[in-house]
């Protein structure tokens, strides 16, 4: 363990004890604190601390904590990313010299709060006791390391790193009118972690997409990463089997955050998928007896075959006839006066004309599928609709012909009736 | 409506589906090229005034912009409902990459969608978006409807040209990465469209804006047009005038 030593005992108003952890700083990366428990009670504005330990992911020990204040001090980052369960504080610039935090745990969201203490670097992050409704089995923090790297350069390559850990009894950020105790310190197994250029190394995505058990926080963050690399060979193939059980498992999710990840998913997805693959991609397309695509997961599924087959290579004649049917159906559903200039049902059946065109084009042979989606465009009597197709159609003929003119030139004929 | 200046005054008129674009702050040299995103017609808007707009910041998507030029052209409802789906389409994951990024300590990559040359790129199994400048975006949005704003030949620029047209980009554009990245790896003059030049195409009569695209001139790039700068020597045109 670290030596302690007083530390804002001098401020007069709250006493506390500062744990200094030498801790030999390579480079920048990440610290990490695998698995935090605190043992201790907290008791209305008491706070007695009886035991601190911090264990190893598989000894998390049950607690009864129900407040948390912690302090990582000369800290370049502190991230638990690999934790299996716990408490993630993330900070987002606030302003001021504030900065916000939303908290999650396995088991309850509650906002949180951090401050950078005046002239010092010490950054302190609070939740409110109320907060925890159970008790957390695990605590990390997220400190972005571009706040320290202001403070920090090259220059303190070896500095010693503090961490602080401080139980507190009371509601809010009231921090000169309430007690705050030293719980933990953490002594010298932080790990330094060089994770930080896995964002940018396809091989490194992999490992995290193909590892379901990763927080699911970091796991979209790998679904996002993913988007902008190139994959090739076996890394594409281990690439789609990965995104495909992301989708798979999260193609109904409705909320804002998890749609922009799940959107992210099948783009990547769709502009990498094998034509064997079609076929199954339909499915995704097709709702159950209790659930239905968010209309922006479905616009991006859409989108997704089109840009496909309009923008990467495939060989014909090939046939899709579940594609087909399922692009077609999904379409014609949207196709009225009533439904298209809703939420993103325009964007979704031109998406979904577009490819049924190229689809046909590319199958050999005609399915009329095509042409009867054309006249109920036409007979719906949203004119700029039928113009918006056909000036996508336009486009799609533009790109496929500089591939395949004779697949470009099939297009127009299908187009032209 | 054809392109004007606003001022701190004078109220200009913006519909939504209109551009607006924004100077380097000391000259009339143009920027940025936004689209007014707004649900109504506005009468009031000067130097400013805080819009909704759609833009290729970096990162694409929408944000709160005063303008200093505004241009455009009288829209249908049919055609503003068209830009519209296009800005519904082209929702993308940046921001919430960036955040990742910052979270990692990284510097945020907002950028790695943007593309100079070509002004819109197609997406690919490397990127599944379209790419694009803050041009592409806006002339992309106009092709839905459809009008093409600039036709070539565009005036080619060198690479400290591009510095003063993309202070955004000044620092990465010593990057030969990222030179390639943007679209202007190879070579030492590239015919890029800017900003000015798309308020110039509509600084025509409409009916000339409809008939046809616009073929910029050197100096374009500002607006109004001019061909010295704060006492930088005129630029040259590459290519036939």
């Amino acid at each position: 363990m670290g030596k302690t030593r007083d530390k804002y005992a001098s401020t007069g108003k709250t006493k506390v004890k500062m744990t200094k952890t030498p801790l030999a700083v390579k480079s920048f990366g990440r610290l990490r604190i695998k698995l935090l428990t605190i043992e201790d009670e907290y008791r209305k504005e008491e706070v007695t601390v009886r035991k601190n330990y911090i264990h190893d992911v598989d000894g998390i020990a049950a607690n009864n904590l129900s407040g948390v204040y912690l302090t990582p001090a000369y800290s370049n980052g502190l991230v638990a990313e690999d934790a299996l369960t716990g408490i993630r504080i993330s900070y987002e610039k606030f302003g001021g010299g504030y900065r916000h935090c939303k908290l999650t745990t396995p088991f309850v969201a509650a906002s949180a709060n951090a401050m950078k203490l005046k002239n010092r670097h010490t950054w302190k992050a609070w939740v409110s006791s109320k907060s925890f409704r159970q008790p957390p089995v695990a605590l990390t923090i997220d400190a972005p390391m571009a706040w320290e790297s202001k403070t920090f350069d090259e220059d303190d390559a070896e500095s010693e790193v503090h961490f602080m850990i401080y139980g507190f009894a009371g509601v809010g950020n009231r921090k000169f009118a309430r007690q705050e105790w030293a719980l933990a310190e953490l002594p010298n197994d932080l790990e330094l972690e060089h994770q930080i250029t896995w964002v940018h190394d396809p091989d490194s995505i992999l490992e995290r997409l193909e590892n379901r058990a990763l927080y699911p926080d970091d796991y979209a963050a790998a679904v996002l990463f993913a988007e902008v690399k190139p994959f090739r060979g076996e890394q594409r193939t281990r690439l789609l089997a990965a995104l495909s059980g992301y989708i798979d498992e999260n193609r109904f999710v409705e909320d804002e955050d998890s749609l922009i990840t799940l959107c992210s998913a099948i783009r990547k997805y769709a502009m990498n998928m094998q034509e064997s693959q079609f076929e199954g991609y339909a499915d995704w397309l097709l709702p159950t007896e209790t659930a239905t695509l968010h209309h922006e997961a479905e616009m991006e599924f859409a989108k997704g075959i089109c840009w496909r087959l309009e923008f990467e290579p495939h060989s014909w004649p090939a046939q899709y006839p579940h594609l087909t049917k399922t692009l077609f159906d999904l379409v014609d559903s949207y196709l009225t006066p009533r439904l298209i200039l809703q939420k993103s049902y325009a964007n979704t059946a031109m998406f979904g004309i577009v490819a049924l065109h190229i689809l046909e084009a590319a199958s050999g042979s005609r399915v009329e599928l095509v042409s009867k989606l054309r006249e109920k465009t036409i007979g719906s009597g949203v004119k700029w609709f039928a113009e918006m197709v056909n000036d996508n159609l336009d486009e799609a003929v533009h790109y496929i012909s500089e591939r395949d003119d004779a697949i470009g030139k099939k297009i127009m004929e299908i187009r032209q009736g | 409506m054809p392109a004007q200046r606003t001022s701190d005054t004078k109220p200009v008129s913006v519909r939504p589906g209109h551009i607006l674009a924004k100077s380097d702050g000391v000259s009339d040299l143009m920027v940025h090229a936004m689209l007014f995103d707004g649900e109504k017609d506005r009468a009031d808007v000067t130097s400013k005034t805080q819009l909704k707009i759609a833009h290729m910041g970096p990162p694409l998507g929408n944000a709160t912009k005063s303008c200093d030029a505004v241009g455009g052209m009288e829209l249908t409802d049919e055609q503003k409902l068209r830009i519209k789906n296009f800005i519904t389409q082209c929702k993308d994951a940046t921001k919430k990459r960036d955040k990742e990024y910052r979270l990692r300590g990284l510097e945020a990559t907002s950028k790695e969608l943007y593309v100079i040359l070509p002004s819109a790129k197609p997406p690919s199994g490397d990127f599944a978006y379209w790419r694009f400048s803050c041009v592409g975006f806006v002339l992309k949005a106009y092709e839905q409807i459809p009008i093409y704003l600039l036709k070539g030949p565009i005036p080619e620029r060198t690479l400290a040209d591009l510095k003063s047209f993309y202070p955004f980009f000044s620092a990465d554009l010593d990057k030969a990465d990222t030179r390639e990245h943007l679209g202007i790896g190879t070579g030492d003059r590239w015919p890029v469209e800017l900003v000015g030049y798309v308020l110039h195409s509509f600084a025509r009569n409409e009916a000339d804006v409809i008939a046809g695209p616009y073929a910029p001139q050197l100096g374009d790039e500002y607006f109004p047009r001019q061909f010295v700068s704060g006492g930088a020597p005129p630029k040259r045109l590459f290519g036939k005038q």
